[in-house]
């Protein structure tokens, strides 16, 4: 017997950038979408969240996209239009409930399934912190940090119903890329040129990198995400990037894109030689285009960031050439730990190691797409907790 | 109260009506992460165990017991034997003590928990000084920025430290978080 599917809150609190919003919003879709859950989603700031969802109306307090229920997350909205929980509420992120909310935890006969969904992580304490259901010690309720991660024994990666084969589809579709990169503005697949995707963060060592190309005269096409690296860009060509853009500079063409949609993202990242990469969404983004990465880390105080970023490194890279393996942790030393950026090696030496990146990235990828997804092991971990609650 | 961080092993909480000694903690933290707290509990009425895992700022109603000044003395089967200044002897069960198991040594130095008149559980002293029994050769030239490594203490428990630290050297331990702190003074 088919087990109907669990209602879910999510409550979003939007940090900085958009990538907390961003990754919500593709979870909230593969549950709702692959998962046929009912999925209401709280986001508190709409200006950040229309970014990534051109379609979304910021008057409206209420409405339905993409088969998401989404909420404007204020004190008043709450106030008038929560009125009861659904089979499981989440805390994206470390965000705090409204205090409507975690009042109402306690006032369903059988509570609702209560989850902090946590960063991912590849570190190996993951493994056993992930999913523990706990006694919450002020409402006598249980509460889970569940963490999305890359092995088997934590909450998986949002990994949508087909990704993988459209993605495959797309990479064996010279015709259907190239369609795909004239509608945004880039132009075709070129033999002999190298195709980079950059999209970083303000204090990644950009311009020493850009030195590194045009030292290797190998034509390269950077494209750059819109608002991204604007300073170090405009320093290192002496124009100011403008969105549709292209200069030339050198072996380099400066490619500006206009600002993309996730599903024009993920083709960027899978049309790409060697994808750029920021924060968690993207570098997951990056692991199913099966193409190489550098993952820029979300930089914390006390270097709390390095050994997440070495850890991934270890599980995502563990077989690869260890000359490659070298060139690569070096680079992303360099681009990620303070202090570093006159180390920069020469960047024809990680342009001659894309082959065997690639190869390696292609066959990481499928492996990693075999376990199941983050959705899939959520709604199994709450159909779990509801049996055990009766 | 207590922030889930300042909970040590051989703390006493109360939830949801019982009485909880914690027998482990564990921290942790990494990138964006909040930094969490994973317990191994032990139920004062019961014996039954549990566990959880929590972010660290969150409160817990601890119980304040009484504390006794002891050195550890010697392991008795699964007993623990602690001694007073007055020579008086303590008996603590290996169930009630695992996280001080990674550290402890003949005539360490510790405070016994009490409950009910009963030894109950150690709390560790914050920072401790322990030999480094073995730990690989630090990697010459090594510039990858990963500049810790694993070394094991006499007990058998390990912990990451420097590159730059070498067997039989001393270092200096923080018992909450397991974590290297420096090289130990020389007396």
């Amino acid at each position: 017997m088919t087990l109907p599917a669990p209602s879910i809150d999510i409550f979003c609190h939007v940090v900085d950038n958009l990538g907390d919003v961003g990754v919500c919003w593709r979870f909230c879709k593969a549950l709702a979408r692959d998962q046929g859950c009912y999925v209401r989603l709280f986001v508190d700031d709409f200006d950040a969240f229309a970014k990534i969802e051109p379609s979304l109306d910021k008057t409206r307090e209420i409405q339905h996209i993409e088969s998401v229920e989404v909420f404007h997350w204020s004190h008043m909205v709450i106030d008038r239009l929560y009125h009861g929980c659904a089979d499981a509420v989440i805390e994206a992120f470390a965000c705090h409930l409204p205090d409507k909310v975690n009042d109402m935890l306690t006032l369903k006969p059988v509570p609702p399934v209560w989850i902090d969904l946590e960063y991912m992580s590849a570190e190996s304490w993951v493994d056993t912190h992930h999913a523990i259901v706990s006694l919450h010690p002020s409402t006598g309720l249980n509460k889970t940090l569940f963490f999305p991660g890359f092995t088997e024994r934590t909450g998986g990666l949002t990994r949508e119903k087909g990704l993988i084969e459209a993605r495959q589809a797309f990479q064996a579709d010279i015709t259907a890329q190239n369609q795909w990169r004239e509608s945004v503005g880039i132009p075709a697949r070129q033999d002999g040129v190298t195709d980079i995707s950059l999209f970083c963060y303000g204090v990644s060592p950009v311009e020493p990198f850009l030195r590194g190309l045009a030292c290797s005269g190998q034509p390269v096409r950077l494209m750059i995400p819109a608002g991204v690296a604007t300073d170090a860009l405009t320093r290192f060509t002496g124009v100011r990037p403008v969105p549709g853009e292209t200069v030339v500079h050198d072996n380099i063409n400066f490619h500006n894109l206009i600002f993309l949609s996730q599903d024009d993202y993920d083709r960027l990242l899978w049309s790409c030689d060697l994808n750029f990469v920021r924060g968690e969404d993207s570098l997951v983004r990056s692991v199913w285009a099966g193409n190489p990465m550098i993952w820029d880390i979300y930089k914390q105080p006390e270097r709390a960031h390095i050994p997440k970023l070495w850890a991934f490194h270890d599980h995502f890279w563990a077989g690869l050439d260890p000359e490659c393996r070298e060139i690569l942790d070096f680079f992303s030393a360099m681009w990620n730990e303070e202090g570093r950026q006159d180390e920069m090696i020469p960047a024809h030496r990680l342009l001659a190691c894309l082959p065997a990146l690639r190869d390696h990235a292609r066959r990481r990828s499928l492996e990693q797409a075999a376990q199941d997804d983050l959705a899939t092991r959520l709604v199994a971990f709450i159909r779990e907790q509801m049996k055990n609650q009766g | 109260m207590k922030f889930a961080q300042e909970l040590r092993s051989g703390n006493v909480i109360t939830m949801n009506g019982n009485l909880l000694l914690v027998t482990k903690s564990e921290f942790s933290k990494s990138g964006r992460n909040a930094s969490v707290m994973k317990f191994k509990f032990r139920n004062l009425k019961t014996g039954s165990p549990s566990e959880g895992v929590y972010k660290t700022d969150e409160k817990f109603d601890d119980v304040m017991l009484e504390h006794k000044e002891v050195k550890y003395s010697y392991a008795d089967g699964d007993n623990y034997v602690f001694m007073d200044g007055e020579y008086n002897q303590f008996e603590v069960s290996k169930d009630f003590m695992e996280d001080a198991l990674k550290y402890l040594e003949e005539e360490m130095p510790c405070e016994i928990v009490m409950y009910e008149g009963k030894p109950l559980s150690i709390e560790l002293p914050v920072k401790l000084v322990r030999e480094v029994i073995y730990t690989e050769p630090a990697v010459k030239g090594d510039t990858s920025g990963k500049v810790m490594k694993p070394a094991r203490l006499a007990t058998g428990h390990e912990i990451a430290v420097p590159a730059f630290i070498e067997i039989g050297e001393k270092i200096e331990i923080d018992t909450r978080t397991d974590e290297y702190v420096s090289r130990a003074k020389v007396a």
